[in-house]
């Protein structure tokens, strides 16, 4: 720094030891509090972009069960490379669609249990954006599951995609419908009950698939079509969820009867 | 990671002494800088607390690369050429308005005049730039950003600035 430089810093410098400057305590303090208010009034007018509700959904989900369902799948993956063929393989994957379908139930169930229907009705987002969410979350992770677990098993010689398709995903998606139809268009249903609906369901598709005659019958056009048929179920059942999702569900208690109350 | 980054991070998580933080650190350079160009300091007060308000109204754009003082500057500057603009460069008071100082006028009150008036003998854009560079001492790549022009014209103008200056305080002095 040159001298002429030095000089006029040192004027400046002058200007502003007077003591008629001094920065103003009350003028911080009340700059602060202005600068809190306008930050929270940006952040008021401030819009979630649709990636942000999704990661900010994603934040409430528990991940143990997403652990759980990529558990199931590894779990089967090992069992499917010990099988001895027959119709072994067959039940493993009749066993594990289920299986993988119902540890969906405990997140999807978790408002109705909670009784925080009423609260997600009157948050920022509305109930059927909070569902959406939630469902395309668990759509897109248990795709890349399901994905994973299929490209490994092809890969690795211990099934075909084929097999995958009908013996694993045709029980699951069936699953997905007892427990969808239970979540949105049976309200007098508990979660126990859509769980034991689901059991049922698993043991009745066990014993299908253990039978030769049964299973054999049934041409492979045939299981093709239940499993599109079983996905248009579960789209429409999904539709008509969300669809309805305005409706707020209370339960009454009545004198020694029970009952629902429907607000619509 | 500078401070000022993790002061943000936590402001943006709504801790509250993170504010209290980031202004009481900052508020004094840009008190310093609006009185340089308004010379009153009520008006450079309500400068600052706009200056403030603007920038964390606007928090969400930002992005910090380690500068948050130049974008506050930025800011600052930009209050004060609309204020100039606007021909609201010196509060102006009746004389009979101002009360009879309590205390006896400093020594240098003189010296105090003549800087003040030199400063805002220059071009506006030449104020800009000698406030930035002899008061708040912020380097010229620092100038550069706020002003948002390139280096070269922040060395000329700190030139001008200088030749200006130096001048007219020699003025003053004889």
């Amino acid at each position: 720094m040159n001298r002429e430089d030095r000089r006029i810093r040192e004027y400046f410098s002058r200007l502003q030891e007077s003591p008629q400057r001094d920065a103003s305590q009350a003028g911080l303090r009340r700059t602060i509090e202005r600068s809190k208010d306008a930050y929270c009034d940006a952040q008021a007018q401030e819009s979630l972009s649709a990636a942000e509700f999704l990661y900010r959904q994603g934040g409430y989900i528990r991940k143990r069960w997403w652990l759980a369902q990529g558990l199931v799948l590894l779990g089967l993956w090992f069992l499917l490379g010990s099988a001895d063929g027959g119709d072994t393989p067959r039940r493993m994957l009749g066993a594990g669609g289920p299986l993988f379908a119902v540890l969906a139930l405990p997140e999807l169930w978790k408002s109705r249990n909670a009784n925080v229907l009423e609260i997600e009705s009157v948050s920022y987002f509305s109930l059927r954006q909070i569902y959406a969410a939630r469902l395309v979350l668990f759509g897109v992770v248990d795709l890349t599951l399901l994905s994973v677990f299929a490209a490994c098993t092809v890969a690795s010689g211990r099934g075909v995609l084929t097999q995958i398709v009908l013996q694993f995903l045709l029980p699951c998606v069936v699953t997905c419908c007892i427990c969808f139809t239970a979540l949105y268009h049976a309200p007098f249903l508990s979660e126990a009950a859509a769980l034991s609906a689901c059991l049922v369901w698993s043991v009745i598709w066990l014993q299908a698939v253990s039978c030769d005659e049964i299973y054999r019958a049934v041409s492979e056009p045939l299981w093709y079509g239940a499993l599109a048929l079983a996905s248009a179920y579960l789209a429409f059942c999904i539709y008509r969820g969300q669809e309805g999702c305005g409706r707020l569900w209370e339960k009454a208690k009545q004198e020694g009867t029970g009952g629902c109350l429907w607000n619509s | 990671m500078d401070g000022d980054a993790a002061v943000i991070r936590r402001m943006r998580r709504g801790d509250e002494s993170a504010f209290d933080e980031f202004v009481t650190k900052y508020y004094p350079a840009v008190l310093r800088y609006c009185m340089a160009h308004t010379g009153c300091r009520d008006d450079a007060q309500d400068m600052t607390q706009e200056t403030f308000v603007r920038f964390f109204g606007s928090m969400e754009r930002y992005r910090h690369y380690g500068r948050a003082a130049n974008y506050l500057y930025r800011i600052a500057s930009h209050l004060c050429a609309d204020r100039y603009r606007h021909g609201k460069a010196m509060t102006v008071v009746p004389i009979d308005s101002i009360p009879e100082p309590a205390a006896p006028h400093p020594p240098d009150l003189d010296e105090l005049l003549c800087v003040r008036a030199a400063i805002d003998g220059l071009p506006e854009e030449l104020r800009e730039t000698a406030v930035l560079y002899f008061m708040q001492e912020r380097k010229l790549r620092d100038i550069a950003r706020i002003l948002e022009i390139g280096l070269p014209l922040v060395k000329y103008r700190v030139r001008r600035a200088r030749l200006l200056l130096a001048e007219r305080l020699r003025e003053e002095e004889t």
